[in-house]
């Protein structure tokens, strides 16, 4: 379904229903919609708190490693214990609970970058974020974010859903001059869009002079005919349950599949399914009822599902992470890791030269080539895998225009 | 010669007429020019509403008539109108009323509050790590509830919400609720940044409300050295020690000895005790100039991004206001006293809780705008700057157009703008007298601008309590109801505050919830918020009357008579007026 048919189907769907003529200026928009044809479509994901990316995928092998964070090797790959890594590699296991993800790594359709980060080296959550966000690492005087600016350089139509962060307020990465759809619930959303009187409101605004009223109102109304188009439920039934992260991307795939012009799209990753586990693992991280397993659990599972339910149209998604920093790599004595610098990023969808594990690890995990003697080198720039990310979907001639004062390259031979 | 004591020395007899005789004065003279844009004076009295007010209520425009709008404005410019129930509700808010001091001990932060509880030996020291967490929230729970202890994030900020949306809703006062808004927006400061989160409320009663329609050096000064804004850029700056603190841990590592965890373990205590504890004064944090807070002050809150300053102004700025400081409060009165006696003990000038650190300023002779500012001035040398950089001529044009832009439309005239400048330059900033100079303008009134402005989800759903003459009991379901339209109170992470654009409002899932609040309030089913009009007492064209005094509704209530001819229920009729695109405007 093209938008021109998800508008008029608005339509019938509210004239089948007996909710009255459809309203005049949905027949017009649709009937002006230009087809959109399949667009290519960018999600990012924050994991909010740090995720680790190291204790995520890692050299299990490594004698040196494990001597400063000896819990968090887990069992190696092969073992029988519960909390055994799947060998990705013969070099890199994954943990456990990111099992979910191991078919995407296998299909070559998802790929991990070790030791990605900001230049910035805060250790503030707050802070951290506000750089990966705004996309301008130390540069407080960027006010908007590198969501919002790659979503103002993409041609949209006024009416579009080209953007939408399945948050109720904006992220700060959607922050600046560009229309942003934004909601916590898009099943919450839609469920106060049915019933006669909300399409008599609607159809008041046929007769406005105001454009941006009236584009806001055609827009609302290619969100209330999502209803018509309902999530899959075959498929919506491998999402997590009770999970705010799996509802986001199950809200997101509805969205592409409905065709209403998305382009650029944002998910937050805050807890596990049930309001459990979180990224900042700073206790109880190696436990596999702990809060890390939990998270991790939840993500890949949402993950997995996600790109299940787009179907034929996975290929045309790329979904790519954002989180505040890695862990230290020593771990601390409450069998956690605190603030540190570099983490790993994940790169999922159509085009992207998956199953391989790039970056650079220090060749030897000793505290002198570590960062402060306890932190992981960034050696990818998460600028360069956001603009090769938003590059290629957005089809941006100089992606890295989006990211002020950035003067590195795109990662090269990650997304054909 | 642009500062406000040019200005004065140039326009002194109008300075003091409109600081003295100024109402009647003005009334004389203030016929607003709305018969050249086509209105009748009912319309012209439905447009300043719109604009000067959270939105009409049923019979606001014959009040506003027969009291002349020209009065009717000098009454909201003064601000002096009976607020009795607005008093009575906000009686029951205990933080509106507290001191800087009591506000502390009552709202401490978690980290305080075990830093406390530590002090009493009720839970352990920070070197012992806890095995029984119940027990220890158990200790913790029992020391606030008999200090009684209060929690910021619920307790305070919903006296803070509480306070905004019974003030929308209720104030006579409309204007200075309004301009309040303005400023709390210009002047931004918010509970999302942690050590801004306790002073929030106290900044905007203090430093905000009584100067919204005062002037604007005084407005700037009281803003610029209150703790809320104080801290708000000290956490800017270098944010939360306690997070940092956690990633000390990691530099331990397996192979570390008794020693070396117990060093670490210190330095975060000492870390954490910078936040929780009044320390002695050398271990009191040392912050240099804080040129991103100067840069804000110069470039968003008072000349604009434009304007006619270089950046040894913006290094000259920060440097004056180095050592301008928030008193160290704890949260019992021994914490208090021992740091102040500190304090004073090395010199400290304290005011309230603003302090003036001279250890920490740079008491250098500087230069700031050309002018020349003596060495050892002290404290008065960034006051005495504040009040240069309120008089530019540059702020007056930076602040018109902003306050243009609120009212009048995206892209004000240049003429106006103008025009509201050097009302705010002749009157030494003078914000009534701006806000004046633009009612008193054809650009005020053309046709063009009229209701071009989006109203923001915070005046939509006040807008539309207001015009179903309703009532806010409690505001929690209400705040929520604005947050899912896209504006979550106080909650902007950039220290600009909100943007003023109808682009960034308006949405389709805001749209959406839009329509959703329309029918929630109208069926009575938003929690804590009833209606006082009756929808099934009236037409359909006298409702459309009472929702949209003097706007042309023909079409609007054909429409709404159509879908009323069809089964469509009184509040359903309601609910479609204050959902209309006519209502979305201002």
């Amino acid at each position: 379904m093209n938008r021109r048919m998800l508008l008029k189907s608005a339509g019938a769907v509210m004239f089948a229903s007996g909710l009255g003529a459809v309203p005049a200026f949905l027949t017009a928009a649709a009937a002006q919609a230009e087809p959109l044809g399949r667009n290519k479509i960018l999600v990012a994901v924050y994991q909010r708190f740090g995720m680790d990316g190291l204790f995520a995928v890692t050299p299990y092998g490594d004698e040196r490693l494990a001597a400063l964070r000896p819990s968090l090797m887990l069992s190696r790959p092969g073992s029988s214990a519960d909390d055994a890594r799947i060998d990705l590699d013969g070099q890199f296991g994954l943990h456990p609970s990111l099992a979910p993800l191991e078919p995407l790594y296998r299909s070559s359709d998802l790929a991990f970058i070790h030791a990605a980060g900001s230049p910035d080296t805060t250790r503030s959550h707050s802070v951290a974020a506000l750089w990966w966000e705004s996309g301008a690492p130390g540069d407080r005087s960027v006010r908007d974010g590198w969501m919002a600016r790659a979503a103002a350089d993409t041609p949209h139509g006024a009416s579009d859903l080209h953007a939408m962060a399945m948050t109720d307020e904006r992220p700060r990465a959607f922050y600046g001059d560009t229309a942003v759809t934004s909601t916590g619930s898009l099943d919450r959303l839609l469920a106060s869009t049915q019933g006669d009187l909300q399409s008599r409101i609607a159809q008041l605004y046929e007769a406005t002079g105001n454009p941006e009223l009236k584009n806001a109102a055609v827009g609302a109304e290619a969100i209330r005919a999502l209803a018509a188009a309902p999530a899959d439920s075959a498929h919506a039934a491998r999402y997590p349950r009770n999970s705010a992260f799996g509802d986001s991307l199950r809200d997101i795939a509805r969205v592409i599949k409905a065709d209403v012009g998305l382009r650029v799209a944002f998910a937050e990753s805050r807890n596990g399914a049930n309001g459990q586990g979180s990224w900042d693992s700073h206790s109880d991280q190696a436990s596999m009822t702990g809060g890390f397993a939990a998270i991790a659990d939840d993500y890949a599972r949402s993950l997995a599902a996600f790109w299940a339910d787009l179907g034929d149209r996975a290929e045309d998604v790329v979904l790519v992470n954002m989180t505040d920093f890695g862990r230290n790599v020593p771990q601390n004595d409450g069998i956690g890791t605190d603030h540190g610098r570099a983490t790993m990023m994940m790169v999922l969808g159509g085009g992207v030269n998956g199953g391989k594990v790039y970056g650079q690890l220090p060749e030897r995990f000793e505290r002198d080539a570590l960062e402060d003697q306890m932190d992981l080198p960034v050696t990818t720039d998460y600028r360069s895998v956001l603009a090769a990310a938003a590059g290629r979907q957005l089809g941006l001639d100089n992606p890295q225009s989006v990211f002020p004062g950035y003067s590195g390259g795109q990662f090269e031979g990650l997304i054909a | 010669m642009s500062t406000i004591r040019a200005a004065l020395a140039a326009c002194s007899s109008l300075f003091l007429a409109a600081a003295g005789a100024a109402p009647a004065l003005a009334a004389e003279d203030a016929a607003f020019p709305y018969e050249a844009a086509g209105l009748g004076e009912r319309q012209a009295a439905a447009l300043l509403i719109d604009r000067f007010t959270f939105g009409a209520r049923p019979g606001d425009v014959d009040r506003v008539v027969a009291m002349g709008l020209d009065q009717w404005l000098e009454g909201q410019l003064s601000a002096n109108a009976p607020d009795a129930y607005v008093q009575d509700r906000l009686a029951g808010l205990e933080a509106l009323s507290l001191t800087h001091e009591a506000l502390v001990r009552r709202y401490p932060t978690s980290s305080q509050v075990r830093a406390h509880a530590r002090r009493l030996d009720l839970i352990p020291g920070r070197d012992v790590v806890v095995t029984d967490r119940a027990a220890q929230n158990r200790a913790l729970e029992e020391l606030s509830a008999k200090l009684g202890f209060r929690t910021q994030e619920e307790d305070l900020h919903s006296q803070l919400i509480e306070q905004q949306l019974v003030r929308a809703v209720h104030s006579e006062n409309q204007l200075r609720e309004v301009m309040t808004d303005f400023w709390q927006n210009h002047f931004y400061v918010t509970p999302t940044a942690f050590d801004a989160r306790l002073w929030v409320l106290a900044f905007e009663g203090e430093a905000v409300r009584p100067n919204a329609l005062g002037h604007f050096g005084d407005l700037l000064t009281a803003a610029v050295s209150h703790p809320g804004m104080l801290a708000y850029h000290e956490d800017l700056a270098a944010p939360s020690e306690i997070e940092f603190s956690q990633s000390l841990m990691g530099r331990l590592g397996a192979d570390a000895g008794p020693a070396r965890v117990r060093a670490a373990r210190d330095e975060i205590a000492a870390l954490e005790a910078e936040q929780d504890e009044i320390l002695s004064r050398e271990n009191w944090a040392g912050t240099g100039p804080n040129e991103a807070f100067a840069r804000l002050i110069l470039a968003d809150q008072t000349m604009g991004a434009g304007g006619g300053f270089t950046d040894a102004d913006i290094a000259a700025l920060a440097r004056m206001l180095t050592g301008w400081d928030v008193a160290f409060y704890g949260p019992t009165e021994d914490w208090f006293q021992g740091g102040m006696e500190n304090a004073a003990a090395l010199g400290v000038e304290q005011h309230g809780s603003f302090l003036f650190r001279s250890d920490l300023h740079d008491a250098s002779a500087k230069t700031l705008l050309g002018e020349t500012f003596a060495a050892g001035e002290g404290l008065q040398q960034g006051r005495r700057a504040l009040q240069v950089i309120a008089g530019q001529a540059d702020t007056a044009r930076h602040i018109s157009g902003k306050i243009a832009t609120r009212f009048v439309s995206e892209t004000p005239p240049e003429a106006l703008v103008d025009a509201m400048a050097g009302a705010f330059l002749s009157s030494g900033g003078d914000i009534a007298a701006v806000i004046r100079t633009m009612a008193q303008s054809e650009a005020f009134w053309v046709e063009a601008a009229k209701r071009s402005k989006i109203k923001t989800p915070f005046e939509y759903a006040v807008s539309a309590i207001r015009g179903s003459d309703g009532t806010v009991h409690q505001a929690a379901a209400l705040a929520e109801s604005i947050g899912r339209m896209g504006q979550p109170l106080y909650a902007y992470v950039e220290p600009v505050g909100y943007p003023d654009r109808n682009d960034y409002w308006l949405d389709p899932a805001s749209l959406t919830a839009r329509f959703a609040f329309a029918e929630r309030l109208s069926q009575g089913r938003l929690a804590g918020v009833s209606m006082g009009v009756d929808p099934a007492a009236a037409a359909p064209g006298d409702l459309a009357g009472l929702a949209l005094p003097e706007r042309d509704v023909n079409a609007l209530v054909a429409a709404i008579e159509h879908a009323a001819a069809q089964d469509t229920s009184p509040d359903q009729v309601w609910a479609m007026l204050i959902a209309s695109p006519q209502f979305q405007t201002r």
